[in-house]
């Protein structure tokens, strides 16, 4: 709460949840919002017999903040009735590294690159391990002096960023005079990408190596160095420096424990803004007597995040100064262009989800959620009118509704019913699910729809406790996934019209 | 019969005639005017069918010339009415007005560059025709993943990032992915910059973006809402079966004679103000919103046209 409050005095918001309106809005008219509800995948996730829990959004970090991320999961049907959470088959991740970046002006920005999306097959058969997400970090709680994601001191014509480790170190061998020297070049920054085939992966986000922001404005202790001497006063260096909030860093090693982790890190020199008081006072700059923050200070944990919560956290994959450049610019040129491949990406090829559907056993899964359930008529008439009920998604009142190739909807076909219930009788009428299947819609030589147009038809047989013969149920679902929420959309849909009540105790 | 009679002796003149009209008559059957006929490919093309492009303009099958007989007509030649929606006004004063810019032969399916497609969504429902039951479909041949021979169990933390399988490709390969129209052309006329005119009142919320910690975009609704006013006028930003991003347009509501607000924007606008009539300005913030509506509470414009028999709207 503190971070928003934050925001809303420097006049933003997170870009977390982005009003669409700051497309093409300016900021203040983002001011207005508040964001919605939280996801509700938030929570899904699958286990393993030996306890193991996978959970959306889990990671393990490796060597310079890289990452595996867990981005969703395929499920054993046959393994999960009545589980919670379901079984894991396999694991949807993703990989992502952190470069140290170098704006035009020569500023420093972190930038997370995603490099490696794909699956880790049969989860459950390895050893591996992740840890579930942190709550949220409340970033610069204490100070207000927020950091955001400004571009009041991002160059202007900033068009393109280089990565800092592409650059060639000139000299290795470097003196403990680090006057007039780039800081940046001196990193000990290798290819990060080469490396992680060997690098193991763990749930300790802060550790040698990790890219980290600094979350306010606090003084720090300058680290000893190498030899363990604390600076000579010769060099001139202060034994504190204060550090702004936002700045950047990376750690170097451990440094003790005092009631918290202690880390030594080195701070990337001018990576935060600089405070509103400064910039004002740019003219007069010669006369600000500029604190220089550099080398290596110790800074306990508390005060630290590692960088990769920061991006999680903001919406973000890069931080101050990188905002302006590259995909970054071009992302926010793009405007609203992008919302329909947001808002209605492609559906899957016919082919890809009947593939996956008999990959993981769906329909055995969808017979287990809708085998035995009980729709109850609440309207005991509309059996006597012995015609299709056709009910509609988008028509909760449930008035009957004409077959439209677009809309999810039902049809129970009461037309095909033999007999009618007596007329005396007052028991609630029942049908149950005997039988489950799931079939292929494609309307033939349509021009209604395009060449690529399928639905999927949830196909019930419901055996009435009344009358003979048995009633068919379609639900049909345009370009839909073939998964056991086909059962939930159905009876959603039914409930208009129906009670739907659980199979009975007992009934297999 | 006809050459029976022109090997006749001094009927020369008449056979020729004769074979002449034959010849006129045949042409005139090949010409034949239909509802329907058929490409080549197999596609049928029907009379009212619709094609829309940006911004609602669009192009509808008047006419159409086949050959062959009633039963199998190949198209050859289809006409093409073609009409245009243009805004006239300022951001705070505006209306559309549609105008036509012709007809058009086209000569056979060939020279077709658009999807030509009935507007009509509804259709004659009948159980277990068209469908197949997954049951009955051959299962896929299992992808070829270089993960089926690997020992699972050597998988651990020391290299995870070595088990990953990379989804570079899909799990069918299917090419005609690249090609797969996206998905606001399942509804034709709720194109991206499509006019939308709302039918009724609607309550409509106020959407974010959310961004997953793998930096994909959600599209999530706001708790404020608003009320968009019947006859505001929008232009469809994304579209989804049933529902769709609009940006709606204040200007283009007759607001109440003598609010004073109006009164001074009207002097203002004459005055020199601001703004320009330039057709892009529209796009622009000047009050406009953006919200999430159903489907069935808008009207694209040019369906509004047709039922209102009107070439423009209001004002």
């Amino acid at each position: 709460m503190a971070s928003t409050q934050s925001f809303l005095r420097s006049g933003r918001l997170p870009p977390v949840v982005c009003v669409l309106a700051c497309f093409g809005f300016g900021p203040s008219q983002v001011l207005a919002q508040s964001a919605g509800p939280e996801p509700a995948d938030a929570q899904r996730a699958c286990s393993c017999s030996d306890g193991r829990r996978f959970a959306i959004g889990a990671s393990m970090f490796g060597k310079n903040s890289a990452r595996i991320l867990i981005t969703g999961f395929h499920s054993e049907p046959s393994l999960r009735a009545g589980s919670d959470p379901p079984h894991c088959s396999d694991l949807l991740v993703l990989g992502q590294i952190v470069q140290l970046m170098q704006a035009p002006d020569g500023r420093p920005f972190l930038k997370r690159d995603n490099l490696k999306r794909g699956t880790i097959p049969r989860i459950c058969d390895t050893r591996i391990t992740f840890i579930e997400p942190k709550k949220s970090y409340d970033f610069f709680a204490d100070d207000g002096s927020a950091l955001i994601l400004t571009d009041d001191a991002a160059p202007q014509a900033a068009a393109s960023a280089n990565p800092i480790e592409n650059k060639p170190v000139e000299d290795t061998e470097q003196s403990e005079d680090l006057t007039g020297q780039d800081l940046l070049q001196l990193l000990p920054e290798k290819n990060a990408i080469s490396d992680l085939r060997d690098t193991p992966f763990d749930e300790q986000d802060l550790k040698e190596g990790a890219y980290i922001i600094v979350r306010k404005r606090s003084k720090a202790a300058v680290a000893e160095s190498d030899d363990g001497s604390a600076p000579h006063p010769s060099q001139n260096r202060p034994h504190e420096v204060t550090i702004p909030a936002g700045t950047l860093g990376r750690i170097e090693k451990r440094a003790g424990f005092q009631s918290e982790a202690l880390w030594t890190a080195e701070i990337l020199p001018d990576s935060a803004s600089r405070p509103f008081w400064s910039s004002l006072l740019v003219a007069a700059k010669a006369l600000v007597k500029q604190q220089a923050v550099v080398g290596k200070v110790v800074l306990p944990s508390s005060q630290i995040v590692e960088i990769n919560h920061f991006f999680d956290q903001y919406g973000v994959n890069w931080t101050n100064f990188g905002a302006d450049t590259g995909e970054a610019a071009s992302e926010q040129s793009a405007g609203t262009t992008r919302l329909p491949e947001i808002y209605s990406p492609s559906p899957l090829p016919l082919e890809k989800n009947v593939a996956e559907a008999q990959k993981f056993h769906a329909l055995e899964g969808i017979e287990k959620a809708a085998v035995g359930l009980r729709l109850v008529l609440k309207n005991r008439e509309l059996l006597a009118k012995h015609t299709m009920l056709v009910l509609d998604e988008a028509d909760t009142s449930g008035t009957e509704a004409a077959p439209d190739l677009f809309h999810r909807q039902c049809f129970v076909g009461f037309d095909r019913l033999k007999g009618s219930p007596s007329e005396k009788s007052i028991g609630p009428q029942t049908l149950r699910i005997t039988d489950v299947d799931v079939k292929i819609f494609q309307p033939k030589d349509s021009e209604q729809v395009p060449t690529d147009f399928y639905a999927i038809d949830l196909h019930l047989t419901l055996q009435p406790d009344f009358g003979d013969g048995r009633i068919p149920l379609v639900c049909r679902f345009p370009l839909a996934s073939i998964d056991v929420e086909l059962v939930d959309a159905a009876t959603r849909i039914l409930s208009s019209k129906f009670e739907i009540r659980p199979r009975d105790r007992g009934e297999p | 019969m006809t050459f029976a009679i022109g090997f006749r002796h001094g009927l020369a003149p008449l056979t020729l005639f004769t074979v002449a009209l034959g010849i006129l008559s045949t042409d005139r059957a090949l010409a034949l005017d239909t509802t329907r006929c058929t490409c080549a490919d197999g596609s049928s093309l029907e009379t009212g069918e619709i094609s829309y492009s940006i911004e609602s303009d669009r192009e509808k099958i008047i006419r159409l010339e086949a050959t062959g007989s009633a039963l199998d007509s190949r198209c050859k030649g289809i006409w093409v009415h073609r009409t245009r929606v243009h805004t006239r006004g300022t951001p705070y004063q505006f209306f559309l007005q549609r105008k036509t810019l012709g007809e058009r032969r086209l000569s056979g399916c060939e020279d077709l560059d658009e999807k030509f497609v009935k507007r009509s969504k509804t259709y004659n429902f009948v159980f277990d025709s068209d469908s197949v039951s997954i049951r009955e479909m051959q299962p896929v041949s299992p992808p070829k993943t270089s993960h089926l021979g690997t020992d699972a169990k050597a998988s651990s933390n020391q290299n995870v990032w070595n088990a990953i399988i990379i989804d570079d490709e899909p799990l069918i390969s299917d090419e005609n992915d690249d090609k797969r129209s996206p998905a606001e052309s399942r509804h034709e006329e709720f194109k991206r910059t499509s006019w939308v005119f709302a039918r009724r009142n609607i309550k409509a919320h106020y959407l974010g973006l959310r961004r997953d910690p793998d930096q994909s975009h959600h599209i999530v609704p706001m708790k404020k809402s608003r009320v968009v006013e019947a006859g505001q006028l929008g232009q469809i930003e994304a579209a989804q079966m049933d529902r769709a991003i609009v940006r709606f347009y204040d200007g283009s509501r007759i607001e109440t004679f003598g609010r004073a607000k109006n009164v001074v924007r009207r002097w203002y606008d004459k005055a020199g103000g601001p703004y320009r009539e330039v057709k892009d300005d529209l796009y622009t913030p000047v009050r406009a919103y953006i919200v999430e509506v159903a489907l069935d509470d808008i009207i694209e414009i040019n369906d509004y046209f047709d039922q209102q028999k009107t070439d423009r709207t209001g004002q």
